[in-house]
């Protein structure tokens, strides 16, 4: 008997990476860390709500619901109950497993509710749901690193039923994102399936319509390359066809990247108010969710030695206009990136001679590399991050001439700076 | 480089100011001018044309941005610049024509300094010297530093090391505790044992789990136990309950058996028999006790006597009996109040008596009387008045007496406005005022002798300055232009005959170099030789025909030298063409130069007449003027607004004069009104210049003044006195108007009230006191009357109802009313008693009727009731169904027993009948039920122990997994943990970025200090010697404790002192010493100008001379610019390096410039 294709609605997540610590807060506003705590478990607690206020008839999880090995049995048993919740409202879930918390790593502690589906590794799995008239296919990852088209194993569509395929996949390469199960967007539309859940990839992004190819994003941003609305997508089904695909925030916490052009301010009281009228719509933006923000900002001229000589008390600036835009916005980080960077202002020529020749001295090479070593030496290994540490990553790499070029700037700006 | 002009085109409150620094020799220039005179624009200026004016320059006050313009010719290694520099965003630098500079001019002179950094190493001024006086006492620990901060001018590079180290060692120390780098480490390390700690590992996840299902595996098997327990005691509890009713059961069926043979009869046959037996009873007494009672009501009715005509005029009577009493009071009080009555008529007719009030006149009303009471108030206050004009009149007279005296008293005031006017001619600051203008005019004429004085080299007088008609400031430039054009030209035709000589030279060099290598082949040469060898052909051919002679061969072999040379020398023709064309050329040019040096020099020659017309005709026309010498054209604007300031100076000096003669012929001419008026207003003869007379003078104005006010004070009280009479007389005239009004109206009031005529004011006031008394006694009569009246009416209305209501009733009239109205209303109310009790005996008869018949049928109901028994049951007496009826109650009851015991019993067979379950209770005795319910109880206790403990482990195991799915510790830890390390990185990426900078800088000292710091040391230390006035003869670097390099100043006396012991002001000069020692060291480009300004602010004579000494010696390799605004540094400066070693330049207020 031919199933009946009606109207219905799903959930389309990915990347939940429950219990992935966010990156970059620093621990400098306390008030501000315990606003976000767990914040992606409240992601996925959201988009179990927004299943259950869309009335959706079912979610489908396209990889990385864990973020890594699952060394806290808390994080798996917080999942179940969230499944449960599902389950209860009468929502099906379905589940592969991507290179975060591959079958290796997490499967076997997993005991699922009823109305959970995992799909295995082995081999691409069918579910149907023939009350909905709709086949989900999908394969988990089996190890971490997959490196192979898993896609092109996956099962054919069923004739007359809505085809939906779960993947874990980079697609044809992403920046930032590991190749894993590649394959191209165009075996994908030539698949037949309807639509193609995808994970991995964090950015939202509808790839293809009709054939459907689309990537989820992760549901909470967790540092600051993950800016925007983060969340899950929800899919409309009318009379078996796919209708209508929207992307709904689900982020506790939102990301923002403000880079600001202050290139001509003379004082820092005009880079401070442009900052500010950067800020504020991001700010509308994340209705009214807490909101971590870098601020990079280009500044030239005198003010740009100013900044660079004194930054954290430039950053302490930021920090206090930043709060006169928002109580809940917090300042990750401030870079100050200098345009005309290579021109100190005000150092007399025998200043500007023994800077140029710092860099073709092996003496003074060796000399700033000393003077980093006992730091290196006691830190640990794993306490690397270029993005927050760009230097203490060239010490470590024994880059002498990037020491070098910094310390030459702070120099310049510190011996330049009150030359009115 | 150096300026060898700087023009102020348009800047500032500057119009094209030129500062002329000449060709350098000296190149010590002191720019000396008062505040305010546009020293600091100046000074702005050099910095504004070398780097550019600034996007907010204040140089716009005169000028727009757009006009703003500075002009400088610039020397740089032999080459001349000029250079013009506009405010703008890009081609700020013009060329002579206008036009930008396709490139930076300035760029490669400035050597890549910017102004900020212009200003740290070329700018000197007395703060600066201060601060890096200061700056070498801090780094006397540190030679490099010193000599570093002093050669730059940037005075915090040991701050900002000691800075920079102190901010590493903040954040990390190696083997430290508290610095943020170890702290976050060893946070970093707890946050992540806490994370391990609040994990839930996998295998305490899984034992977990064991444990969980091991207690639930034990928990079914005891509630499997607990339910057969639970079984067992239903058992006995059912073999329990069937004991009982199974034995009740047993005898009820044996009972059943023996009634068997009794008649069917109602179930409640005995109790109805009972019941209708008692109801028998009962309805024959109630019939018995019903009929006595209709006996008594019978007989009751009988004896009420029946109500009258009278209940028919119930409403009246009751309504008369109301007003009885009313009436019956009115009775008595109509006689009190006509009694009250007659003593206030009498009362009145006393009064009437009393007060004279006729007999026949009506009392006078309430209104009268409260107008005769005013009209006695007003003639008392009519009295009152009239004696009151009398003792102000006496008073008037007193004080008239008063003033006619004092006035007599007082002398005459006579010429008081004279003498106001006179004194008032003379301003009473007349003689500082005549001093001040003395003053003035003295200063203002020699204020304009001065800058008729600095007209010089013009002479003359200031009325030849009047009529002096100078050239114009056009005129002049146009001479200046020409003059410079002239000499521009004649320079160029000098230097083009000398480029002309010089080429003229080098071609006549060349073609005796040419020469030098051989006769040159030219055309020239050929021809001379063939022309040399035909002469020798044709000497030749004369031989020939000649007879032979001697020298043949001789002529022969000059004949053949001469060929050979003709055709050597036509034949290397080819060959030396290059040498021919050279030598051909050279010739050329060695002719055209030649005629370019004549023309050159005589176009020089031109120039130089022009040149000297011009200056002559310049000159001429100045000495016609009086200038001897002339001044150059290019003075000539500074020299006419110099005649501007003498000619306004010349015209302020004849002003002042004037003023000055106009003050003093004013001042006498008031001295002599003075005197008048004071003679006029009988003062004593005075002298019109005696000294007193202005005193004299102040003090009879005052005198007659007081005088004056005094009389005019007196006028103004006899007048209040003369006009307050006038107001009295106006006043009696009122009273007595109003006094014969009063009368009449007095007589009108007689006559309203009945007095008797021509009664006067005392009359009325008695009969008014005497009305006042029987006031009360006239209001109340007339409230009595009224009142008796309406009682008369009452009582005439009650008799009237009395005697209809009696006429209907049918009762005469008689006696009282009152008291036949009681008795009336006492017949009406036995009346209606009777009438009512008559109706509730009706009602009762009717009632006891009614309950008669029903007794009776109560009664016959139960007679048919027994007799239905007994006809079922057969009995034909009483005795015999009383028998039968208790034989069936026993059957009925046995049943009863039968059904309970089967219902109690109902389901305890189990399905197995009731003959097994009587087998099962005698299988069970008593005794063994008890003993196995104490082993079911002690057994169940057991069991529900152990389940508690079985639950407790799963509810823990149940809360773990809850607390699992909710807690986020682990998480949470892991979250700090990252937030941790973030810090740490950011701390350790801090540590990094302090401790690499303060390597460089370390390294910089190092660096400097071993390329730079010998040679500034040996620099220094002459500028020292210099500067210090030989008290100390050099510097050295030393070596402190821990082998510090430190400088140590050379003393006369040999000793060498640390930088910490020398005075403030000797660190200055060490510091001074320092910088100019650096900027001496570098040469080339960015060797600029160094730039003082106010530097010798503090500096004594002695300090300042020798400082002028050092930037001398400075000068020698730098231009050297000061700014003061101490004229006394001229004369410092000309006694420390001699006139010829530095250039004055002296600059006027701006206003006057601009002017």
């Amino acid at each position: 008997m031919m199933p009946m294709l009606g109207n219905f609605t799903f959930i389309h997540a990915a990347d939940i990476h429950l219990d992935s610590p966010l990156h970059g807060l620093s621990r400098k506003d306390d008030a501000f860390s315990q606003l976000v705590r767990g914040a992606t478990r409240k992601a996925f607690s959201n988009v179990v709500d927004l299943a259950i206020e869309e009335g959706a008839a079912f979610v489908v999880i396209a990889g990385d619901l864990y973020d890594g090995a699952w060394k806290d049995q808390s994080t798996g048993q917080f999942a179940i109950a969230q499944l449960a919740r599902l389950a209860r409202a009468g929502i099906r879930s379905v589940i592969v497993f991507g290179n975060h918390d591959a079958d290796s790593r997490v499967t076997r502690h997993l005991t699922a509710p009823e109305g959970v589906y995992k799909l295995k590794s082995a081999k691409c799995e069918t579910v149907l749901f023939d009350d909905l008239g709709v086949a989900i296919h999908g394969r988990s990852y089996k190890e971490a690193a997959t490196t192979e088209n898993i896609a092109s194993t996956y099962c054919s569509p069923v004739a007359g039923l809505l085809n939906i395929a779960l993947l874990h996949t980079a697609l044809d390469g992403h920046e930032g994102h590991a190749n894993y199960a590649p394959c191209s967007l165009g075996e994908l539309q030539a698949a037949g399936h309807d639509y193609w859940a995808l994970g991995h990839v964090h950015d939202h992004a509808i790839r293809s319509d009709h054939p459907h190819v689309v990537f989820a994003g992760n549901t909470q941003g967790r540092h600051i390359k993950e800016t925007g609305s983060k969340g899950a997508v929800v899919v409309r089904v009318e009379e078996g066809a796919i209708s209508h695909v929207e992307h709904r925030a689900t982020d506790e916490v939102r990301w923002a990247h403000a880079r600001v052009d202050a290139s001509g301010a003379r004082d820092p009281i005009e880079a401070l108010a442009a900052i500010q009228s950067e800020l504020r719509p991001a700010v509308l933006g994340a209705n009214g969710r807490p909101m971590a923000a870098r601020v990079s900002i280009e500044v030239d001229g005198a003010l740009a030695q100013r900044l660079k000589a004194d930054p954290a008390w430039f950053e302490a600036e930021v920090r206090g206009h930043a709060a006169g835009v928002s109580d809940a916005l917090w300042i990750e980080r401030v870079k100050v990136v200098a345009r005309d960077a290579a021109v100190p202002i005000g150092l007399p020529l025998e200043l500007q001679e023994l800077l140029a020749q710092a860099l073709d001295d092996p003496d003074c090479l060796r000399a700033i590399e000393n003077a980093v070593a006992p730091l290196t030496a006691k830190l640990p290994a794993d306490v690397d991050d270029p993005d927050i540490a760009p230097l203490l990553s060239s010490a470590r790499a024994r880059d002498g001439e990037a020491l070098v070029r910094a310390a030459r700037a702070l120099v310049a700006a510190r011996l330049g700076e009150g030359a009115d | 480089m150096r300026f060898r002009q700087l023009e102020l085109v348009r800047y500032g409150g500057f119009a094209d100011r030129v500062f002329d620094f000449g060709d350098g020799r000296p190149d010590l220039h002191l720019i000396v001018g008062p505040n305010e005179a546009g020293k600091s624009t100046a000074l702005q200026a050099i910095g504004d044309f070398l780097f550019g004016i600034p996007d907010r320059s204040a140089q716009n006050w005169r000028y727009e941005y757009g006009q703003l313009r500075l002009r400088a010719l610039i020397e740089h290694e032999e080459q001349l610049l000029d250079v013009t520099r506009r405010k703008g965003k890009r081609d700020t630098l013009l060329k002579t024509d206008g036009t930008p500079f396709a490139a930076d001019p300035l760029a490669q002179l400035l050597g890549g300094i910017d102004r900020a950094g212009f200003e740290r190493m070329f700018g000197m001024d007395h703060a600066k010297l201060r601060l890096g006086g200061e700056s070498i006492l801090g780094g006397r620990d540190d030679a490099a530093r010193i000599t570093l901060e002093a050669g730059t001018g940037v005075s915090h590079i040991g701050k900002e090391l000691t800075r920079l180290t102190e901010a590493a060692s903040e954040l990390f120390k190696s083997g430290g505790q508290n610095p943020a780098v170890n702290r976050l480490m060893r946070e970093r390390s707890e946050a992540l044992a806490q994370v391990r700690a609040t994990s839930i590992s996998d295998a305490e996840w899984t034992q977990s789990r064991q444990r969980r299902t091991q207690a639930e595996e034990r928990r079914a098997a005891l509630i499997e136990e607990a339910e057969g327990l639970d079984r067992e005691q239903a058992r006995l509890d059912r073999v329990g309950r069937a004991r009982a009713p199974s034995a009740r059961l047993a005898s009820a069926r044996g009972e059943l058996a023996e009634l068997a043979s009794l008649p069917e009869l109602p179930l409640d046959a005995a109790t109805r028999l009972i019941a209708d037996r008692a109801e028998h009873l009962t309805a024959t007494e109630l019939k018995v006790q019903v009929d006595a009672d209709i006996v008594r009501v019978d007989g009751a009715i009988a004896a009420i006597e029946a109500p009258g005509k009278i209940v028919t005029q119930r409403d009246r009577i009751e309504a008369l009996e109301e007003r009885r009493p009313v009436i019956a009071k009115a009775a008595v009080d109509v006689e009190r109040r006509r009694a009250e009555l007659e003593r206030i008529d009498a009362r009145i007719a006393a009064t009437r008596v009393e007060a004279n009030i006729a007999a026949d006149a009506a009392l006078p009303s309430a209104g009268w009387r409260k107008r005769a009471a005013l009209h006695l108030d007003a003639r008392r206050q009519a009295k009152s008045r009239d004696a009151a004009s009398l003792k102000e009149r006496a008073r008037l007279s007193r004080e008239r007496e008063r003033i006619a005296h004092d006035l007599s008293a007082l002398g005459e005031s006579t010429g008081l406005p004279e003498m106001i006017a006179a004194l008032a001619l003379l301003p009473t600051d007349s003689g500082q005022r005549l001093g001040v203008a003395e003053a003035d005019t003295v200063r203002k004429r020699s204020l304009a002798a001065e800058r008729l004085a600095h007209l010089a080299p013009w002479r003359g007088t200031a009325a030849l300055l009047r009529d002096l008609v100078p050239p114009t400031e056009a005129a002049a430039a146009d001479v200046r232009r020409a003059a410079e054009a002239a000499l521009a030209n004649a320079t160029a035709a000098r230097k083009e005959a000398e480029n002309a000589e010089s080429s003229a030279i080098r071609a006549q060099a060349k073609i005796k170099s040419l020469i030098a290598g051989g006769t040159v082949p030219t055309a020239e040469a050929v021809a001379a030789v063939r022309g040399l060898r035909d002469e020798h052909v044709l000497q030749v051919r004369e031989r020939l025909v000649a007879p032979r002679s001697p020298d043949d061969d001789g002529v022969g072999r000059a004949l053949s030298d001469a060929i050979a040379n003709a055709d050597q020398l036509a034949d290397r023709r080819d060959a030396e063409a290059a040498r021919v064309a050279e030598y051909a050329l050279m010739t050329v040019a060695v002719d055209e130069a030649n005629a370019l040096l004549a023309l050159s020099a005589k176009r020089e020659e031109r120039y130089r007449a022009e040149l000297k017309q011009i200056e002559d005709g310049w000159k001429t026309g100045l000495h016609a003027l009086g200038f001897e010498p002339a001044i150059l054209p290019a003075d000539l604007g500074g020299w006419l607004t110099k005649r501007s300031a003498a000619l306004d100076s010349e015209k302020e000096s004849i002003a002042a004069q004037q003023a000055l003669e106009t003050a003093k012929s004013q001042i006498g001419d008031a001295r002599t009104a003075i005197v008048g008026a004071f003679t006029a207003c009988g003062g004593a003869a005075m002298a019109v210049d005696d000294p007193a007379l202005v005193q004299r003078a102040t003090e009879r104005v005052a005198e007659l003044n007081e005088i004056a006010t005094n009389r005019t004070r007196l006028g103004i009280e006899a007048k209040s006195v003369e006009d307050t009479l006038a107001e009295l007389n106006d006043e009696d005239k009122d009273l007595a108007k109003e006094r014969a009004e009063l009368d009449e109206a007095l007589q009108r009031l007689v006559l309203e009230a009945g007095l008797p005529q021509g009664g006067d004011e005392t009359l009325m006031a008695d009969a008014l006191e005497i009305l006042a008394q029987v006031h009360d006694d006239v209001g109340a009569r007339d409230s009595i009357q009224r009142q008796v009246s309406g009682i008369e009416l009452d009582r005439t209305a009650f008799e009237t109802e009395l005697v209809e209501i009696l006429a209907l009733v049918g009762i005469a009239r008689k006696g009282e009313a009152i008291d036949q109205a009681r008795q009336l209303a006492a017949s009406l109310r036995d009346a209606v008693r009777n009438e009512e009790a008559l109706a509730a005996h009706a009602i009762e008869r009717e009632r006891l009727t009614n309950e008669l018949a029903r007794v009776q049928r109560r009664l016959d109901k139960a007679e048919a009731s027994i007799e239905e028994l007994m006809r079922l049951a057969g009995a034909a007496t009483d005795t015999e169904l009383d028998q039968m009826i208790t034989g069936v109650g026993q059957r009925v009851a046995a049943r009863a027993i039968e059904r309970e015991a089967l219902n109690e019993l109902a389901g305890t067979d189990n399905g197995a009948g009731l003959d097994a379950l009587a087998l099962e209770i005698a299988a069970l005795p008593t005794e063994d039920e008890a003993a196995a319910r104490a082993r079911i109880e002690d057994r169940r206790r057991e069991v529900a122990a152990e389940r508690e403990v079985v639950g407790r482990t799963l509810n823990a195991a149940d809360d773990e997994v809850a607390r699992a799915a909710t807690e986020s510790a682990a998480a949470d830890a892991q979250q700090a943990a990252t937030d941790t390390t973030a810090a740490l990185a950011q701390a350790a990426e801090e540590h990094v970025q302090a401790a690499t900078a303060a390597a460089l800088l370390r390294w910089m000292l190092d660096r400097h200090r071993a390329t730079n710091q010998a040679p500034l040391i040996a620099r220094a230390g002459a500028l020292f010697k210099q500067v210090t006035g030989g008290a100390f003869t050099g510097l050295t670097i030393g070596y402190a404790n821990e082998d510090r390099p430190v400088i140590l100043a050379n003393r006369l006396d040999g000793n060498e002192v640390g930088v910490e012991a020398l005075s403030e002001g000797t660190r200055d000069q060490l510091y001074l010493a320092l910088r100019l020692g650096s900027i001496e060291g570098r040469t080339g480009a960015g060797a600029l100008p160094i730039v003082c300004d106010d530097l010798l602010i503090t500096a004594d004579d002695a300090r300042s001379a020798a400082l002028f000494g050092v930037l001398a010696a400075a000068a020698k390799h730098n231009q050297v610019i000061v700014f003061s605004h101490h004229a006394h540094l001229i004369d410092i400066a000309r006694q420390a390096v001699g006139r010829d070693g530095f250039v004055l330049h002296k600059i006027e207020p701006a206003s006057v410039l601009a002017a």
